[in-house]
């Protein structure tokens, strides 16, 4: 188990959260072909669980990745994560490949894989951000339905081991949107 | 001594700015203790053609900020960001930080020189700041005058002579010097910020 006081940076919401968020040992999308999705590049604005401000900064890279830079801001403003991340649409979704490169500018120790995002930014431009839900993730490896491992104990996390071929077909069908939990948080541009 | 840019174009504050060196950060005869009026989100300082950068001032223990700045992408520069150390101190009636790059687009400081505490004044009215860097000249003047012990020390760059200009005082002498009423005249403005 591993434990996060920020997951992939965005999740100020799961301050708290126990375990790591499920993973994929590949990143969705590789067949379809990842590219940063520009709609993202630019500063975001939201609010985390604690009431506290904070801002997300999207910075494509060279090579086809995103640099997000994520921010607490105000009054006992501590936290600020680096992420990695790629994107890629599989039919209606949009989903991004995240990992946590620093916590507080020190280099972060996460679970290798990377973490699926799905991302949708509705008709009033408020961005969301949902995680797989665990338990459901949990079942469907459980169950054969989703090629995975869990590791032992309530708190193990969930790996999503498919291959890649599998994985775009899975993650383009709207089956796949629901195994993703309520959006952690909204975010609205900035700019 | 030049600086880089603060994360290439994020930071405008030092974008190859000829600056005045100085032996130690300001305020070591009274110690460093965390402005709270600084604290929090500012835009701005990315020049009138170019957007607004955003400059996050994170309070740390043991007296020290960390700022992490974002510039978007503007002109031919590249969108970027990167992080600052920073302490403050209060001389007097002025107010001072020493701010030094620790890194660059998720890298160490492309320009060694960027690694040095540079001392700049500062002042809030509001919801804005602005930022002033010691003025070459000024500076240099000063020295020559006698007023700060400090090296002027010329040297060819193509077909023009400059100077690299040195505070040599030790830290309470320093202190003393920028403890002055009107010690912000050796300054120039270098930045302005809005919350």
């Amino acid at each position: 188990m591993t434990r996060l006081k920020y997951v992939l940076a965005l999740a100020a919401t799961l301050g708290l959260a126990a375990c790591y968020p499920p993973t994929t040992s590949h990143p969705i999308g590789t067949t379809a072909g990842l590219k940063p999705d520009p709609m993202l590049t630019g500063t975001w604005k939201g609010t985390n669980s604690d009431g506290k401000a904070f801002y997300m900064h999207f910075l494509p890279q060279s090579g086809g990745t995103l640099s997000v830079v994520i921010v607490e801001s105000g009054p006992k403003a501590e936290d600020w994560n680096v992420v990695t991340a790629t994107t890629v649409t599989l039919g209606a979704n949009h989903y991004m490949n995240a990992q946590l490169l620093w916590t507080n500018g020190k280099p972060e120790n996460a679970p290798a894989g990377t973490v699926p995002v799905l991302y949708r930014r509705d008709a009033k431009g408020a961005l969301t951000f949902a995680l797989m839900d665990e338990t459901a993730v949990k079942a469907e490896i459980a169950a054969g339905r989703i090629k995975g491992t869990v590791e032992k104990g309530q708190l193990g996390d969930a790996t999503i081991t498919a291959d890649v071929k599998w994985l775009d077909a899975f993650f383009s069908t709207p089956g796949a949107a629901r195994l993703f939990a309520s959006p952690m948080f909204t975010v609205h541009r900035a700019e | 001594m030049r600086l880089t840019a603060f994360a290439a174009a994020a930071l405008v504050l030092f974008s190859l700015t000829a600056c005045v060196a100085v032996k130690e950060p300001v305020g070591t005869s009274v110690g460093a203790a965390n402005d709270p009026a600084l604290e929090g989100t500012w835009r701005g300082g990315s020049g009138a053609d170019k957007p607004e950068g955003y400059y996050h001032v994170l309070l740390n223990d043991e007296a020290t900020m960390t700022v992490v700045g974002y510039a978007p992408k503007g002109g031919d520069d590249k969108a970027s960001w990167g992080t600052l150390s920073l302490t403050t101190v209060q001389l007097g009636p002025n107010r001072y930080m020493n701010v030094r790059e620790t890194s660059e687009d998720g890298g160490p400081p492309k320009d060694k020189a960027a690694s040095d505490s540079v001392p700049l004044l500062y002042r809030i009215n509001g919801d804005t700041l602005s930022v002033f860097m010691l003025d070459e000249k000024k500076v240099a003047a000063a020295i020559r005058a006698g007023r700060i012990a400090g090296t002027i020390t010329p040297s060819k760059v193509m077909s023009a002579t400059i100077e690299s200009v040195a505070i040599t005082a030790d830290g309470p002498h320093l202190d003393a010097f920028l403890k002055r009423a009107d010690a912000p005249d050796l300054f120039e403005p270098v930045m302005t910020m809005h919350r």
